[in-house]
């Protein structure tokens, strides 16, 4: 039985860089995307804060945590460091998740 | 009395929190209950030094803070490349390197005479204070509360400049 050497602290998901590639274009609202992701932003009252939530299926596998980071990195790359911390919630989704909490992704 | 209390939690209530557990630290240390004046002045310097996070990071004083918002700062914190193990969300030393880092990445960093006494500080709170000492028997010593507390005093006469 040969030893498993157990790595410290969390893993990234193998597709994270494919996910943070994939939401910036979404974010840049490039040409000939398709409905998902699905993003929705919405803006915090009297304050300067964001929420964003993203919707998508591919979510199925990925750590919550770690969903919020993907986020986070795509606003980083899309839209600068300063818009990223702007955001006060970043939730990653799947659309059954999203119905089961009650948060209109779609509304 | 459960009922009576706010259904999320948000800096208004982190701040009359923090301003309590202050006077009720500084009741036990005049009552020589040491090791009870160190658990309960830990807990207002880690409530300051979030709360301070999050007054910096633009929340008004009665956002709701909740999963969603913890959740969002431990990611935040994973992409400034802040090491510091969490703890569940009770780390003072967390919330000084994700506040620091925070401050830095948003081109507003503390002084660094500031941040090198915000770090002595939060390291002398880290050291003595943490929240699992709940299940713990007393092992601080006068000494631990007298450095202890004088980290708690740097935090609260600096609560305000932390996040402006």
């Amino acid at each position: 039985m040969p030893v498993i050497r157990k790595r410290l602290g969390p893993r990234d998901h193998p597709e994270h860089d494919r996910f943070v590639a994939e939401l910036v274009r979404h974010i840049r609202n490039e040409p000939g995307l398709p409905d998902f992701p699905k993003i929705v932003e919405e803006d915090v009252r009297l304050s300067n804060n964001l929420r964003v939530y993203v919707s998508w299926d591919d979510w199925g596998s990925v750590p919550e945590t770690e969903r919020s980071e993907i986020i986070l990195e795509a606003y980083s790359q899309a839209r600068g460091v300063p818009e990223m911390l702007r955001i006060s919630v970043a939730m990653g989704l799947t659309p059954l998740e999203a119905r089961q909490l009650g948060i209109d992704i779609d509304g | 009395m459960r009922a009576l209390m706010p259904a999320f939690d948000c800096i208004q209530e982190y701040e009359q929190a923090r301003s309590e557990r202050l006077w009720d630290g500084m009741s036990l240390w005049a009552t020589n209950r040491d090791p009870g004046a160190v658990y309960v002045l830990g807990y207002a310097a880690e409530i300051a030094v979030k709360c301070a996070y999050f007054r910096f990071s633009g929340f008004t004083i009665v956002q709701p803070i909740g999963h969603a918002e913890l959740n969002t700062a431990q990611a935040r914190a994973h992409v400034l490349h802040v090491t510091a193990p969490r703890e569940g969300f009770h780390s003072i030393r967390f919330w000084g390197d994700l506040l620091i880092e925070h401050r830095r990445a948003a081109a507003r960093p503390l002084p660094a005479a500031t941040e090198a006494s915000l770090k002595v500080a939060v390291d002398a709170v880290y050291d003595r204070w943490w929240i699992e000492m709940r299940y713990k028997r007393a092992y601080s010593s006068r000494t631990d509360l007298e450095q202890l507390a004088a980290a708690v005093d740097w935090i609260d006469n600096h609560y305000v400049a932390l996040y402006t």
